[in-house]
């Protein structure tokens, strides 16, 4: 309990200031705060709104998780935004191509999306482990690369990339019936069933990294990388699984926009091409942590759904991504001082007590 | 053996040589002497400015110990400036503004990555995310709809801004050089085409801001700050121990360090003549990239990005000339082999030897090369660069890690 107060007191308090910000940004143009966070909550706040977000949240928080187990050994996959692009394309051409019953159909298009992402994903790893060079810098290049090879084979002559029937659209051919993932309807709203693979995941990186050797190697290589080492953890082995894991999360990441019966079931010029980046804000602002991820992943698309009902009021929904940012920014701010704070009281008891003991022992 | 020492700017006027050497032998071999044409190489030094600002800003930041991914988000703002304050007073204006964008992004990182010690990699994320949505909020209130019949804003671009009238010409050689150019000799025509380009036409703001790369290196080298700032990136602990103030020191740092990158932003907006939302495309990124591969230092970090913009400026041209890039990489990957094979090192000399004999055969199998292939280009050349040179990189000692002041005791 007390832990949970620890975590969640900080959190509350980055969100209270990211708002506070918000307000005066609103006041100082011209608007007022209250109208705008009730015409928010009003476009939220219904079995619709709520739906929505979860599904959306559900793509931010896989993407968020594919960034956050490359950030438990501290390295930053900012490639994750093509890579899941890359492996969308792939996964929807195979997913088109193939003609299988149903669970096995989904089964071979999900999974030739997270060999794609992986594949991606590990050039930063051989990179990095035999030439030294910043996986940062390679996962950009990477990503100019990437958008380069998609527009290629968008523009190929292979019809598997574009669909020669529907030119209008720029994608590949619509996934048939056997290969899409179901949808369930709640009242007037529909909820996808990839909600469940992205628990799913969830539920994986938790067991990767707090249950199994590798995590604990994970964790010991992020935390102190040269005491890791000389305990007989290997770096290089260590960037190269970490980055196919990252890879294969980010693989998912679309597949819910690829897959799902009442969305794209293609991928094209409308597929979204920003979910890599929104994913780093948000396994930041969740601290890495499956459950914090998760409540961040949910209060982003929250904003999101908010931000479409602004326009009713003549507000700029380009508030919310204020919202959004100071909320990052700031929270980056307060983890970080809350840390140090904590750490500096566990230091101060734990001298106090050796000092109480010293003079016990020297009083006996 | 020999055993001749370089400074650091004669390796770099060495190495620009030998890459228009190279050059010049792709554009004989594939016929496109358009490769080291003055035209592409302006085109190219203007693509350059910005990133090598960029990069210059990434080299303060990182000499006083702070790796500045930043950047990005410190040019966007930069860019905003500059439109705005470009679109009300002129090219004048657009500088400022650029300056004053870039310098309220630094100030923002220095808070959260200094004065807090957040993680540095983290801080300058959220800079990048939170500047995307600040900018079109503020289009939208101060450039949609807004401006003169015909020339509106709206919230993706500002009205129009006016870019200095005349450009910068050195007097006299321009002739002379376009004579030789004209020639087609081998290598002196090549070289008196890549002259021309940096001599002649040059934009103003071009030639204002690269004023700033020999500003920098005074001021990191040769200035009692620049000390400071230096002692500040390798042994923070040290220098505060000596009455350096550490604190301060990395604030003064991200504070030019955002201003650079801003001003980037201005070239951009003054060579567009206007401002656009996503116009700085990966730029910052583009210029950490550049000083990794300039090893922290300002002359090279130039060639850097004068490498990376020269391929994208024979991209625009298509065709031919594109090809010829790909086979100077080819050739340059052939070079690679046989120094290996001259150092007995037979295996990497094999696989370098493939690579290069698959990239010259695609080079002369495809007249053309597709639009998309050229787009990517400049990343797999940066890519492959920062592959040969990553290995042997000093970056500061220091980089990275947050100081909390008294760390010393």
């Amino acid at each position: 309990m007390k832990n949970l107060k620890k975590t969640l007191t900080p959190a509350a308090l980055a969100l209270a200031l990211a708002f506070a910000i918000a307000s005066v940004v609103l006041l100082v143009s011209g608007h007022n705060p209250l109208t705008a966070y009730r015409a928010m909550w009003k476009n939220f706040a219904s079995l619709d709104g709520v739906v929505t977000a979860v599904n959306v949240g559900a793509r931010y928080y896989v993407s968020a998780i594919a960034v956050a187990i490359a950030l438990k050994m501290n390295v930053f996959n900012i490639g994750t935004n093509v890579q899941y692009q890359v492996a969308a394309m792939f996964g929807a051409v195979v997913g088109a191509a193939i003609d299988l019953p149903a669970p096995l159909h989904v089964a071979v298009t999900l999974f030739t999306a997270i060999v794609a992402g992986a594949i991606w994903a590990s050039l930063i790893g051989i990179l990095n482990v035999t030439r030294n060079v910043n996986p940062v810098l390679t996962g950009i290049m990477l990503n100019g690369v990437g958008l380069s090879l998609i527009s290629y084979l968008m523009q190929s002559k292979w019809t598997n990339f574009r669909d020669p029937n529907r030119p209008e659209y720029g994608s590949t051919r619509p996934i048939p019936k056997s290969g899409q993932l179901p949808v369930f309807k709640i009242g007037d709203a529909t909820i996808q069933s990839y909600v469940v693979i992205a628990v799913l995941v969830g539920m994986a990186f938790y067991l990767i990294v707090y249950r199994t050797r590798f995590g604990f190697d994970l964790r010991a290589s992020g935390g102190n990388a040269s005491a890791a080492r000389s305990s007989g953890v290997n770096p290089k082995r260590m960037m190269m699984i970490t980055m196919l894991i990252s890879g294969a999360c980010a693989g998912l990441i679309g597949m819910g926009i690829v897959l799902s019966a009442n969305d794209q079931l293609s991928y094209g010029d409308r597929f979204p091409g920003m979910l890599g980046f929104t994913g780093i804000g948000i396994a930041l602002l969740g601290r890495n942590h499956p459950f914090g991820v998760a409540a961040a992943a949910f209060l982003w698309a929250a904003l999101d759904q908010g931000a479409r009902g602004l326009v009713t009021v003549g507000i700029p929904g380009e508030i919310a991504v204020i919202l959004q940012g100071s909320l990052l920014f700031i929270a980056v701010i307060v983890y970080a001082v809350w840390e140090r704070k904590t750490l500096a009281t566990i230091i101060r008891e734990a001298a106090a007590r050796t000092h109480a003991a010293k003079s016990q022992g020297a009083s006996a | 053996m020999m055993n001749v020492r370089l400074n650091g700017w004669q390796r770099a006027s060495l190495s620009a040589l030998g890459v228009v050497l190279l050059l010049s032998v792709s554009a004989r071999l594939f016929d496109a002497p358009g490769l080291t044409g003055s035209s592409t190489v302006s085109t190219a030094l203007g693509f350059a400015v910005p990133v090598i600002l960029a990069g210059l800003g990434g080299l303060v930041a990182e000499r006083a110990g702070v790796f500045n991914i930043g950047l990005e988000g410190m040019m966007i703002m930069g860019t905003w400036g500059a439109g705005y304050l470009g679109w009300h007073f002129g090219p004048w204006g657009a500088l400022l503004g650029g300056l004053i964008g870039g310098f309220l992004g630094g100030a923002l990182l220095a808070l959260a990555a200094v004065t807090f010690a957040v993680d540095q990699t983290v801080a300058g994320v959220a800079i990048n995310i939170l500047s995307v949505g600040l900018v079109r909020y503020l289009s939208g209130i101060f450039f949609d709809g807004k401006g003169r019949e015909g020339d509106l804003g709206t919230i993706a671009d500002s009205p129009s801004v006016r870019n200095f009238g005349s450009k910068f010409s050195i007097p006299f050689i321009g002739d002379w050089l376009q004579t030789i150019e004209d020639k087609r000799w081998f290598l002196l025509s090549d070289l008196a085409g890549t002259v021309r380009g940096f001599t002649i036409e040059v934009a103003w703001s071009s030639v204002l801001l690269l004023l700033l790369i020999p500003a920098i290196w005074y001021l990191v080298w040769r200035t009692p700050f620049g000390l400071r700032l230096r002692s500040s990136g390798e042994k923070p602990a040290a220098a505060e121990s000596l009455g350096v103030n550490v604190i301060f020191t990395r604030w003064m740092a991200l504070l030019i360090s955002g201003s650079l990158a801003g001003l980037g932003g201005a070239w951009l907006v003054l060579d567009s003549l206007k401002y656009q939302q996503g116009m700085t495309a990966n730029r910052g990124y583009l210029g950490l990239a550049a000083m990794i591969f300039g090893n922290w230092m300002p002359g090279l970090l130039s060639i850097g990005a004068l490498l990376f913009s020269f391929s994208q400026s024979v991209g625009f041209q298509l065709g031919l000339e594109s090809r010829a890039v790909i086979g100077a990489v080819g050739l340059s990957f052939l070079l690679a082999t046989a120094w290996n094979v001259a150092k007995k090192r037979y295996m990497p000399a094999l696989a370098l030897g493939v690579v290069s004999a698959i990239v010259l055969w695609f080079a002369s199998a495809n007249e053309t090369i597709n639009d998309a292939m050229i787009k990517a280009l400049p990343f797999l050349l940066t890519l492959i660069v920062l592959t040969v040179a990553s290995k042997r990189q000093r970056p500061p000692a220091a980089s990275g890690r947050p100081y909390i002041k008294g760390e010393a005791g």
